[in-house]
């Protein structure tokens, strides 16, 4: 019953989903033009089983058109009582803090730029603020180019400050068939911008590659030196990638800190990730884990699947050698459930790269491959692509 | 003929001026009441300290077991120590005394600061429901303004030994004013009438309280962000002190200020904070 009344909500998410597009696509003409090429959460954030609150998802007030909401995806988790399968509760809470730091510079632009004409035009430049939000000044450029090609870039300084504005966040991007839907790149410098707005906790940088197609998104980021706050000591240097379907398919790759249950205490182990999940119908972790309570030399191999309902059906954990992770040489530590409760097109294992920050082909991409910059992007419109 | 009309209109005339009269009312059978304004005020003479609320400095999980009762803390802030004090309502519910009346639903955001003084946009006044109102509720909401979007209350001002305190959040609660016990909030006739919600944003966190906490560097400025992951039980008190150690007032003298004169005449309301996590 649970199984169906899910099945319907997707169906009713996805109708959301499609309404959602067409009406993104509508409001183009009722819109700022500037607008078009602006950035929000839901065309940059990562997630793995389309909770809205387990993920820090977007919502009506993440968005910088026409309001439209995520809710209704969200509700295909919400009335779930078991709790979510480890291999999945640690993954989504590396992708909530991922996306909450997006949220960190994303809001300020929705609320620059959200039902308010740019403050100036000057030419191909539009100009938003600059606008104090608490104890921070925020402003906010788009340069419009050529064949819907925009640039971004937004800027802010402490409240009451004579300093020049400091680039916080920019990107840019090269719309496609829906407004701030497209191709292209973004990144926050965590560092600036918590120095000029104290309410923001995360540090370090995020780059980002998108790309948004008919068939669903996909995503790579690149996180230097980053922490969710101050009471995170342990900075994470690695690549996320996300590949959402929109048939319901998510498949990510993530790095994290986090303490493994199966290990002698509650020291925290590197954890690299490839996580693959069906919407309504369940879901595979692959765990690379070192560190912590694992002896050097030796990596910890983790499988996990999950129901429908996020429940564990199936947890193995095994000690390798750390030059090979695959062969007959490892050792079991523990297991519980069946191997066949996995879903059938999960059976395999699917291990991320040892090396953090390699990148990770996935040969079912319907973007192609993607990389994230190398280096903050400029703000400017992109000219070739 | 024509006189014969007029002479019938004038002998009816004590008949139909009060049909008129209720015709032009609220509703059917209704008197013409009178409007009701709120005003919402920042209260800065009537800072005292009734009953203090200990001032701990709990952990985590001790925080997560108490819930704070508004009380007072023992020593509010300093004159001068406030910067800004703004809370948006996300709208203002009217409790009608007879239950079965209508609730009178003021929609925001309002945008309330209490330190410049102002309401945007002001509070529209409202006919009064015939029995009287007997509290309102005025639940937070993120601002639709560059200035809030996404935010329900800003609080910043500087602690004694000169560190900065910001709390800017959307911080979800329903605040909740009831008339005191045996009042009724009403309006006579046809006189306008002010209801003043006296907010005392001294009083949200004690002085000793924020010297509790340990602030971080931000822009090479020591500063203590409030937020309800790292500072829970301050995060707590203050949302429970928001409505809590507010009052209500009427404006006595009609002159549009909370003096004196409305004072002497006594507390017409009180408040509570619903947590709404």
């Amino acid at each position: 019953m649970k199984t169906r009344s899910i099945r319907i909500g997707m169906g009713i998410g996805a109708l959301a989903l499609a309404a959602l597009a067409c009406g993104a696509q509508n409001d183009e003409g009722r819109e700022n033009a500037f607008l078009v090429g602006v950035p929000e959460e839901g065309a940059l954030q990562l997630s793995i089983t389309d909770d809205p609150t387990a993920e820090a998802l977007a919502s009506d007030d993440d968005q910088v058109g026409a309001s439209l909401s995520s809710d209704e995806l969200g509700s295909l988790s919400l009335h779930l009582d078991a709790p979510a399968a480890d291999g999945l509760a640690r993954p989504r809470a590396a992708v909530q803090e991922l996306n909450q730091a997006l949220r960190d510079f994303l809001q300020p632009i929705a609320a620059l730029v959200r039902s308010q004409e740019p403050d100036q035009v000057t030419g191909n430049v539009a100009q938003w603020g600059p606008v104090t939000r608490g104890t921070t000044e925020y402003r906010f450029f788009v340069r419009k180019g050529i064949l819907r090609r925009f640039g971004w870039l937004l800027q802010a300084r402490p409240d009451g400050s004579s300093d020049e504005f400091a680039n916080v966040a920019a990107g840019a991007i090269q719309v496609g068939a829906v407004v701030r839907r497209g191709r292209g790149v973004a990144g926050v410098d965590l560092d600036v911008l918590g120095e000029v707005d104290p309410t923001v906790h995360a540090r370090g940088q995020v780059l980002a590659a998108f790309a948004h197609g008919p068939a669903g998104t996909v995503l790579a980021y690149g996180l230097r030196d980053f922490t969710r706050g101050a009471d995170d000591t342990t900075p994470i240097d690695a690549a996320f990638q996300g590949v959402h379907l929109t048939d319901g398919f998510n498949r990510v790759r993530l790095a994290f800190h986090g303490n493994l249950p199966e290990t002698a205490s509650s020291a925290k182990e590197l954890v690299l990730a490839r996580v693959r999940h069906h919407r309504g119908e369940g879901g595979r972790a692959d765990l690379l884990v070192t560190g912590g309570d694992i002896a050097n030399g030796k990596i910890w191999l983790v499988s996990e699947c999950w129901s429908a309902q996020l429940a564990s059906s199936y947890r193995v954990v095994r000690e390798c050698p750390g030059d090979g992770i695959g062969g007959a040489r490892c050792v079991e530590q523990s297991s519980k459930g069946d191997p066949a409760a996995c879903l059938r097109d999960l059976a395999q294992p699917e291990f991320p790269p040892a090396d953090a920050e390699a990148h990770m082909d996935d040969p079912e991409s319907p973007e192609a491959d993607l990389a994230p910059p190398t280096e903050m992007p400029s703000g400017d419109a992109p000219t070739d692509g | 003929m024509k006189r014969s009309v007029h002479a019938a209109s004038a002998w009816l005339a004590p008949f139909l001026l009060p049909v008129a009269l209720a015709c032009g009312s609220t509703g059917v059978g209704n008197p013409v009441t009178g409007e009701l304004s709120l005003a919402i005020v920042s209260d800065d003479d009537e800072v005292g300290a009734a009953q203090p609320a200990p001032e701990l400095s709990l952990d985590d999980g001790a925080a997560n077991a108490l819930a704070p009762d508004g009380a007072p803390p023992s020593e509010p802030l300093p004159r001068g120590a406030l910067q800004r004090a703004v809370l948006v309502l996300g709208s203002v519910r009217w409790l009608p005394c007879d239950v079965a009346a209508e609730v009178v639903t003021q929609s925001g955001p309002f945008v309330v600061d209490l330190l410049a003084g102002e309401t945007r946009p002001a509070l529209p006044a409202f006919q009064v429901p015939e029995g009287g109102v007997c509290g309102f509720d005025a639940p937070l909401a993120p601002g639709r303004s560059a200035e809030f979007f996404g935010r329900s209350l800003l609080f910043t001002g500087v602690r004694a030994d000169g560190v900065r305190f910001v709390l800017f959040a959307n911080m979800r609660a329903t605040l909740r004013v009831r008339a005191a016990r045996g009042q009724v909030w009403h309006v006579n006739d046809e006189q306008d009438r002010t209801l003043f919600w006296a907010m005392r944003p001294r009083r949200w966190a004690g002085a000793q309280e924020l010297a509790n906490e340990d602030p971080s560097d931000a822009g090479g400025q020591r500063t203590l962000v409030i937020d309800a992951d790292r500072h829970p039980l301050l995060w707590a008190r203050i949302r429970a002190r928001l409505a809590s150690q507010s009052a209500m007032f009427f404006d006595q003298d009609d002159n549009g200020v909370l003096d004196a004169a409305d004072r002497s005449a006594g507390e017409v309301g009180t408040g509570t904070t619903d947590p709404e996590d």
